[in-house]
């Protein structure tokens, strides 16, 4: 035997060994090493999936949120949405879901992510191969979700791969379960309404009142007569409300005790019928407005100890509606000495009216 | 002549069964390996091993470790001997563990009887106390060459790898009833390790009339069997179960945790769902939860307060409180006091949305709720888990009331309930 044959062999045998090696190193290990992580996935750890609204067909915005459980290589992330988060069965997409137009509005942790491809039910980010940090917190927020459109139970399926596309080694092979509802909707209704009462006192929004008839006896030429009611109203009439006052002066027979059509103050010996809505000290009598609402006097009943009576005179009124107000109505009546003899009386009305 | 041919063929006959049958005696014998052919039987005998698992397993498939004594460790097992002596002289005791019933003595593969430190438990002796012998040498005479019929005490301790010894200290007469004593529970080290090869094993039983083991009075075999353990794997995916209606389900929790599938539209008000200021009304609608998130989950709602164009009743404080009547409020809470309501699995309430259980039939008092439009973007939390939540149903109640100037109309709002796992 020659020894060329010899060096023949031994270089063949050489090549075939360094070509055994290659072929370990990189192409069946590998292939263990991806059996192993199939066996076996590693799961993204604290994962979960925030939807901006789990309405049924909603569009929503999907943030989801992990850590990674090691110092990996990671270049793609692929979000899988799913009927069922088994990894055995196939994943079929969920009636309605749609992601084809979802972006990516926002990343925290690791970042640098754009998507890859998307389709109804898929995304793929990609970015270039790098080792993750593990002690990150991470965020990944797609915006312009559509949601299934049935209500139920679903699953994310998330992979992450060491390339830049899905060609790599699966790192991490987890799901993430969520759910869409229907809507909760609660109807009621608010009727449009005017709370108005009118008496010779009223406590607590019109549960209580007095009387409604006067008896001023025998009127007295050397003092004021008075006499005073409250009144309380409130409206939700968006264009608030008047309160109007309607009747004639007091009369008997055709003889009358003047009206004071102008705000005039309290004479003793004359002939005065009038009213206002103040606190007064000359006579000493009726309040000033009570209440939270935003009604407000009609300036020629709202100066103290001036008096006026002009029948269907607005005396109070709110530009909107108005939480409760009370008003106090003081009556006046002086009367001279020739006053012809009599019963004097008269009925005053009093009007609210709500603009809605 | 051929008669007589015929008696001596019988003849012959008998005397190879003869033959065969003494053959055989004599052979089992041999496989006994026991010289003294006045051994009797130890009856009614057999041993109990704490586990059958392999010597080199202590922990389970999970990697998590098993106790010592328990089914799934091999590796620090008990065994108790349990026989009834038909010699009732007995003076000492010996258990040869060995791969084969009869013969020459292999000890089992990785067996360990050597760190046996105490006799753990005892039944049936009268007489002188027994006591664990760690010092005789069992590999030496009597212990050799047949002598006492015993042979093939192997390893650490004096032969102790296969082989455990008691005496009593003063032999005598027991009764003929069932006898046990058992080892290899005492803690620490004191236990004994199984063999670490799959089969069937043999423990060769000896009881002696001296305490010097010189001469065997009754012996007999038990037999155990270390088997590969039945290694179970299975997937538990990630679940999340939920759901919201607005008629209340049937109280309590369901077996199945049935997801609520029906409306979700409430009213609130009279008969004609019309508010009022002088009263509040309420309402309920209900979600259901089950997940196996090992880290928590917390539901959310989201939503406006109750609108009729631009008009709103404004929202209850998000820090809680009555419904007032005569003042314009909506607002939420958990019903524990609803019959349906049941947090018992892991969910619960979040203040102030946990306290909606009271009266509303006063003003200002009774039942807290609460609302927060910040809601339609930033949903709130009114329950949480720190774990799983095997199925829990949650009452929501509303209230609503008006104020005199609330604007009069059909007021409405859409509310979602949102489940948030973490795996």
């Amino acid at each position: 035997m020659s020894k060329r044959p010899v060096k023949r062999f031994i270089k063949s045998t050489g090549r075939f060994a360094v070509i055994s090696v290659i072929l370990i190193v990189g192409f069946i290990l590998p292939l263990l090493s991806v059996g192993s992580s199939y066996a076996d996935p590693i799961k993204l750890l604290h994962r979960l999936l925030q939807q901006s609204t789990d309405l049924t067909g909603a569009t929503s915005v999907h943030t989801f949120r992990w850590k990674y459980p090691d110092t990996e290589l990671l270049g793609a992330i692929e979000f899988d949405y799913c009927t069922n988060p088994y990894a055995n069965l196939s994943c079929d997409a969920p009636d309605g879901i749609d992601v084809s137009g979802a972006t990516l509005t926002n990343q925290v942790g690791e970042t640098g992510f754009t998507i890859l491809s998307q389709t109804t039910s898929q995304i793929i980010l990609t970015r270039t191969p790098f080792v993750v940090n593990p002690a990150l917190d991470n965020l990944y927020e797609f915006s312009n979700v559509i949601n299934p459109t049935t209500a139920g139970q679903y699953a994310v399926r998330v992979k992450t791969y060491t390339s830049a596309d899905t060609s790599g080694l699966v790192n991490d092979d987890c799901d993430i379960a969520f759910s869409t509802v229907g809507p909760i909707t609660v109807n009621a209704e608010v009727p449009p309404f005017l709370f108005f009462c009118v008496s010779e006192f009223i406590t607590d929004y019109c549960q209580s009142s007095g009387r409604t008839f006067f008896d001023f006896g025998d009127f007295d030429t050397t003092q004021t007569n008075t006499a005073q009611t409250q009144m309380q109203i409130a409206t939700n009439a968006q264009n608030g409300y008047t309160i109007t006052m309607g009747g004639n002066t007091m009369t008997s027979s055709n003889h009358i005790i003047d009206a004071l059509s102008v705000p005039t103050a309290s004479s003793v010996g004359t002939s005065q019928f009038g009213v206002n809505l103040r606190a007064n000290t000359s006579p000493a009598i009726g309040q000033d407005e009570q209440g939270i609402g935003i009604g407000t006097i009609s300036p020629d009943y709202d100066t103290p100890d001036l008096f006026k009576y002009g029948k269907d005179d607005v005396l109070a009124s709110a530009v909107t509606g108005s939480n409760y107000n009370k008003y106090t109505v003081s009556y006046v009546v002086n009367v001279p000495p020739d006053l012809p003899a009599g019963v004097y009386n008269t009925t005053v009305t009093y009007i609210a009216t709500a603009s809605f | 002549m051929s008669k007589i041919n015929i008696n001596l063929r019988r003849s012959l006959s008998a005397l190879t069964a003869l033959l065969f049958l003494s053959a055989m005696t004599g052979l089992n014998l041999g496989f006994m390996g026991i010289g003294v052919a006045s051994a009797a039987n130890l009856t009614s005998r057999k041993v109990v091993d704490s586990s059958s698992a392999l010597g080199s397993i202590s922990t389970d498939a999970a990697g998590t470790a098993v106790a010592p004594g328990a089914g799934g460790n091999g590796a620090k097992t008990n065994h108790t001997f349990t026989f009834t002596p038909t010699t009732t002289s007995i003076g000492s005791f010996v258990a040869q563990y060995c791969t084969t019933a009869f013969g020459s003595c292999t000890a089992p593969s990785g067996m360990d009887a050597s760190t046996v430190a105490t006799i753990a438990s005892n039944s049936g002796w009268t007489g002188s106390p027994l006591v664990l012998d760690t010092t005789t040498n069992l590999t030496t005479a009597p212990f050799t060459g047949g002598a006492n019929g015993v042979t093939g005490c192997t390893g650490t301790g004096n032969g102790r790898s296969n082989c455990i010894a008691l005496t009593l200290t003063t032999p005598g007469t027991q009764t003929a009833a069932a006898h046990s004593v058992g080892f290899g529970q005492g803690g620490g080290t004191d236990w004994i390790k199984n063999p670490t090869t799959v089969g069937d094993y043999y423990v060769r039983l000896y009881t002696f009339d001296d305490n010097a083991y010189t001469n065997v009075v009754d012996n007999g075999n038990v037999m155990f069997a270390i088997t590969t353990q039945v290694n179970i794997t299975t997937k538990v995916q990630e679940t999340l179960n939920f759901s919201v209606q607005a008629a209340a389900p049937s109280s309590g929790t369901p077996a199945a945790c049935t997801a609520l599938a029906g409306s979700g539209n409430i009213t609130l008000g009279d008969g004609n769902n019309v508010l009022s200021l002088t009263q509040a009304y309420d309402n309920h609608t209900y979600f259901r939860l089950a997940t196996n998130s090992a880290n928590g989950t917390i539901v959310t709602y989201s939503g406006q307060t109750l609108r009729s164009g631009s008009n709103s009743i404004a929202a209850l404080s998000s820090s809680g409180g009555h419904a007032v009547f005569g003042t314009a409020g909506f607002g939420i809470g958990l019903d524990s006091g609803d019959a349906a309501h049941s947090f018992s699995t892991g969910l619960a309430a979040i203040a102030p949305y946990d306290d909606a259980d009271g009266s509303i039939a006063v003003s200002n008092a009774g039942a807290n709720f609460a609302y927060d439009t910040t809601s339609v973007t930033s949903p709130i939390s009114i329950a949480n888990s720190t774990g799983i939540v095997g199925c829990d149903t949650g009452a929501v109640r509303y209230v609503a009331d008006i104020s005199p100037t609330t604007a009069a109309g059909i007021y409405t709002t859409t509310i979602t309930y949102n489940a948030i796992p973490t795996y």
